[in-house]
């Protein structure tokens, strides 16, 4: 069997994913040693134990090894983060709804008598509980204000692996050395060298670690080598070599630096925990090393794609541990490990390469849930970029997403980032920027609901149950009114996030270090952890949920209340607070006979003004790294959480509906291109945490050449309305299935049917049906 | 200048060459028995109604033509299509399809999405008959020029030369559609007899590229492979490559009730529109298969 399909089988078999506690037992068992030192030793320390005992694993055909879990896919346990939330859950983790975990009765006890009782009062949770305002606390537990994630750790960065393949481990291991010696030979008299030099030892121990734990690799690959013959054997003979070298050494050839990267990245896994931790621009910082093997004849296109395929494969190896409430909040269990394609380089010229083409290659070839592939378009883009990632989105790769560079860069332009650095930004995480080189942006710090604003806006500061926990502004008798009062809302909440962020951030400089990532993204002559603000670039990123819904209920209120007075303020309000109990025909004209956000112009006024009010606010704050907050629209899936726990809408929306996705409208425009206009008329460069935009068509509207071109000059009059970022999601029969059990949630989708384009759900159940069975008739 | 339409669709991928935006008028000289989009047949505005989104609300009883019993009856022939009830109704269960606007405005939104047309997209004006308001018709094709508009036109062929010639200059492309071959069958299905047509599309396919497009109604409009002979040596001798085939299909079954008509068509499919494929590919035609694939 060919090695991709054989290496990909484990994560399509649909085998439940296993809780791992190796790294959490280790980890625990090195922090319990070390009470009494300093933090960041200890945690030095801690990964270096995690590092020296987790299961040393090499799967068949494997040519990049190094296993986040010893049975993949599976999930890590960060007992000093959220990890411990699913306790209470362990015992039918395997039964539950959505997204079920297996984990052994051995393992569960080993959790609940060794690692649970050390962290109760340890966590980052526990000592953020002890920091945070408790106005604030309270709010980020009702969960329908925000989510606050730092309280799990940072991670959400893209790694400056440039830097690190052109030194090596051994490169930054001497650098820290030499700082230490200084130190102790009494070279150095300021008293903050003192703080330094314990940084530096840290920086020793993990880049020790970290190249201990490749040697470990290097034994098991010779270890299995003699068990084998022929090509196998051969090939790990060779990674043996490899795994000695790397990520020591600056690595000779590509596939030593595919493999320092993986090694590089499992370690920070280990280190920190499974969210966003992102490679960067890869096709760049890799090509020197595949450009140099191609022109020795070293290596060809097939088989680099064969290398880049088993490097992608890896990063699925992990699932999250999120309890049942962060699955509702962070559904379809991503650990968003991006890597970005394309785009231009520090100069401004394209810096599209072949082995662009070989990673899309990969992507096409792999077709798994990760990496998140960010491609990035410019205008000096080749044709050829364009149309690889139009194919592969029609073949139905949903990974890939595309990123607009002229925006982008115009944006960190805006924010006073230099020109290079700005050019060579990267992806993290799903949709988050970061500057080039040395940056620690923390993308992923909150997700706010702005659509409880309008509620509590609309009831005076009260929630609808009646607590004050907003701002009073008396009675609201004009827009202009209604305005005030929700941003003096939008005001105070963004305010008690920020607040809960800081504190957040704050716990983490205390109880959580991470020496490892420092290593990878700080000014290492700064000296200090990265937690501390040694990056070049420290934002936070926070993005806002629930656009659609305010814009669509302030055009409402301001059509149907204000210009047609068809109701009062106040009987609106009352419909509101019952949920439309009795209101039908009212909602149906809020509905129906309002102007919607991407449809009409007036609701892409009120989504424009309604982004700004949330920048505005963000980005006043400054975070304890001493960088901006950043405002970004995305969701994630807390769009449905929030809607859980968000009353009824002026827009017609009921009680606990799922709130709008990202920046897109609620569906209903019955045109791409119009809901376009509508994404577009906000300033996406003021979101430079980037923007969210899923378009769901169907691959039949596309068909051929001539389709592809289509979907080409789609995506490019997006671009050049100024929208930054967007996902295609292809749709398929099961999709379509679905989609007639629960229309609600597919009212955007778009099929080809006859002479004609046709919303899916506007057709007969019969007619869905004939089209079904076409489609599967003709697949 | 003003006309009627029924409709502006944005983000049109089958019309045409690129991403195109349909604006459909209103009026018809056909009755095609198949035809899937009744509200496009009469030059004048229409009360449709929707009684699946009917909430009975009542707030539309404010003329003679809507009356409350149990539920809502229509009487059609008192409606003028004043379009109160559609601005009323909450659910718009009730609404009036069809409106006069002027030619400017109709491209004024048309160029709302000049970003996504630049390289091969634009307008597509069809039907209904476009042909049926000349005027109108001219005038926005003329504004759409000079906006440098790329410019389909999607028609049955039916009108005389005259209105044909006047607007063909600021024609890119023509989508022409061929109802039936045969000319007794034509006045059968369509009530129009097709010499006209044939000449018109005879005339037209001298001046520019044209694109065939058939609807199969198999047993009606095509009965068997020979049919499809006679539509090849139409094309051949006009020198035209080009044919897309259409599915039938019964979406617009439901329309027709909201018009307060009946849809009596039946067809049996056996596949005719593949083996119509074939044939015609084997003549040497571009043909594609639209709809349900």
């Amino acid at each position: 069997m060919d090695r991709i399909k054989l290496l990909r089988q484990r994560f399509i078999s649909g085998k439940k994913p296993r809780i791992f506690v190796d790294r959490a037992k280790f980890y625990t068992e090195a922090m319990k040693a070390t009470e009494g030192e300093p933090m960041i030793l200890r945690q030095a320390k801690a990964l270096k134990h995690v590092l020296e005992n987790i299961p040393v694993v090499i799967f068949p055909e494997e040519l990049i090894v190094g296993a986040m879990v010893k049975d993949p896919p599976g999930a890590i346990m960060y007992p000093e983060g959220v990890g411990l939330r699913v306790l209470p859950e362990l015992d039918r983790i395997g039964e539950r709804k959505n997204n079920p975990l297996e984990i052994s009765a051995e393992d569960i006890e080993i959790i609940r008598n060794e690692i649970a009782p050390y962290w109760m009062d340890k966590s980052l949770g526990a000592v953020a509980e002890k920091i945070a305002p408790k106005f604030c606390l309270d709010l980020l537990y009702r969960g329908s204000f925000y989510v606050a994630t730092e309280i799990a750790g940072i991670s959400h960065f893209s790694v400056d692996y440039a830097s690190l393949l052109r030194v090596g481990l051994e490169g930054i291991k001497e650098f820290a050395r030499r700082k230490i010696e200084e130190f102790e030979n009494l070279h150095l008299t300021e008293p903050e060298e003192i703080e330094k030099s314990l940084f530096y030892k840290a920086v020793e121990i993990v880049c020790d670690a970290v190249i201990n734990f490749a040697r470990r690799y290097a034994e098991k690959a010779r270890e299995l080598a003699e068990k084998e013959s022929g090509r196998r054997r051969e090939e790990l003979l060779k990674i043996a070599e490899i795994c000695e070298w790397v990520p020591a050494k600056p690595p000779r050839n590509f596939w030593e630096a595919l493999q320092f990267v993986w090694f590089m990245q499992v370690a920070l896994h280990m280190e920190s925990y499974e969210q966003g931790i992102s490679m960067g621009r890869v096709d760049q910082y890799l090509y020197p090393y595949y450009e140099r093997d191609m022109k020795s004849g070293l290596l060809y296109f097939d088989e680099a794609v064969e290398l880049v395929s088993c490097l992608w494969i890896k990063t699925n190896e992990i699932v999250p541990l999120f309890d049942e409430l962060l699955t509702t909040y962070f559904a379809g269990m991503p650990t968003n490990q991006a890597v970005t394609l394309g785009g231009v380089n520090e100069r401004g010229e394209d810096a599209t390469n072949e082995l662009t083409f070989v990673m899309l290659e990969a992507t096409k070839r792999v077709a798994l849930r990760q990496p998140n592939v960010h491609v990035r378009i410019s205008e000096k883009s080749p044709k050829s970029l364009l149309e690889k990632c139009a194919e592969l989105i029609l073949s139905g790769v949903n990974a890939i997403s595309l990123f607009n560079d002229s925006v982008i860069i115009n944006g960190w332009l805006k924010l006073g980032v230099p020109l290079s650095d700005a050019r060579n930004y990267t992806t993290v995480g799903c949709v988050e920027l970061a500057p080039g080189g040395k940056s620690y942006d923390s993308t992923d710090a909150a997700l706010f609901n702005i659509a409880i604003c309008l509620e509590l806006a609309l009831f005076n500061g009260e929630t609808r149950f009646g607590e004050k926990l907003g701002v009073e502004c008396g009675e609201i008798n004009s827009m202009e009114e209604l305005f005030d009062c929700f941003e003096r809302q939008v005001e105070k909440f963004v305010k008690c996030m920020i607040l809960t962020c800081n504190s957040f951030e704050v716990a983490n400089q205390i109880a959580k270090p991470t020496p490892l990532i420092s290593v990878c993204n700080s000014q290492l002559e700064i000296g200090k952890d990265i937690t501390l603000g040694s990056a070049k670039y420290n934002f936070s990123g926070v993005q806002m949920v629930g656009l659609a819904d305010v814009a669509d209920s302030l055009a409402a209120i301001d059509d149907i209340v204000f210009k047609k007075k068809l109701v009062s303020l106040q009987e609106l309000i009352k419909a509101v607070r019952d949920n439309f109990e009795g209101y039908e025909e009212l909602r149906q004209t809020l509905l129906n006979k309002a102007p919607k956000y991407g449809r009409d112009e007036i609701a892409n006024r009120y989504a424009k003004i309604v982004a700004e009010i949330f920048a505005r606010e963000v980005m006043k704050y400054r975070n304890p790294r001493n960088g901006w907050y950043l405002p970004g629209i995305y969701s994630m899936s807390t769009h449905v959480g929030f809607g859980m726990l968000t009353g009824a809408l002026p827009s017609g929306r009921k009680a606990g509906e799922p709130l709008s996705n990202g920046i897109a409208p609620h569906p209903y425009t019955k045109s791409l291109t119009s809901a376009m206009h509508g994404v577009t008329s906000i300033d996406h460069t003021l979101f430079m945490n980037g923007v969210s935009y899923i378009i769901t068509i169907s691959p039949n509207l596309f068909r051929g050449e001539e389709g592809l071109e289509k979907l080409i000059s789609l995506i490019e009059g997006y671009f050049a309305l100024g929208g930054m970022n967007c996902h295609f999601n292809v749709v398929d029969v099961a999709k379509l299935i679905d989609a007639q059990k629960n229309p609600e949630k597919y009212r955007d989708l778009l099929v080809r049917v006859a002479g004609f384009s046709a919303y899916f759900v506007d057709l007969t159940k019969e007619v869905q049906d004939e089209i079904i069975a076409k489609m599967i008739e003709e697949a | 200048m003003k006309g009627i339409i029924f409709d502006i669709q944005h983000f049109c991928v089958h019309d045409g060459p690129g991403i195109r935006t349909v604006v459909f008028l209103k009026g018809c000289p056909l009755r095609c028995i198949w035809c899937c989009n009744p509200e496009s047949q009469i030059l004048a505005p229409e009360l449709m109604f929707d009684a699946e989104k009917c909430i009975d609300c009542k707030k539309c009883a404010v003329c003679d033509a809507i009356k409350f019993e149990s539920t809502i009856s229509l009487n059609r022939d008192l409606c003028n299509a004043c379009g109160v009830c559609d601005e009323v109704c909450p659910t718009n269960a009730l609404r009036i399809v069809g409106k006069h606007v002027e030619a400017r405005e109709v491209i004024e939104e048309v160029l709302k999405d000049f970003v996504f047309y630049k390289k091969s997209g634009g307008v597509t004006f069809s039907g209904g008959e476009p042909f049926m308001q000349p005027d109108f018709l001219t005038e926005m094709l003329r504004i759409s020029k000079e906006e440098a508009l790329d410019v389909a036109i999607e028609t049955s062929g039916f009108a005389s030369w005259e209105k044909i010639e006047r607007a063909i200059r600021y024609i890119d492309h023509v989508l022409f559609d061929i109802k039936a071959v045969d000319g007794e069958k034509h006045v059968l299905l369509t009530g129009v007899r097709n010499d006209l047509i044939l000449e018109n599309l005879r005339r037209i396919s001298k001046e520019r590229e044209v694109v065939l497009r058939c609807v199969i109604v198999e047993g009606y409009n095509f009965e068997s492979e020979e049919d499809a002979l006679k539509l090849a040596d139409i094309s051949r001798s006009l020198g035209i490559e080009r044919i897309d085939l259409l599915r039938y299909h019964r979406f617009g079954e439901k329309k027709y009730r909201m018009l307060g008509r009946n849809y009596e068509l039946k067809v049996r499919d056996t596949g005719l529109i593949h083996r119509i494929r074939d044939v015609l590919k084997k003549e040497g035609l571009r043909v594609s298969v639209g709809g349900l694939i």
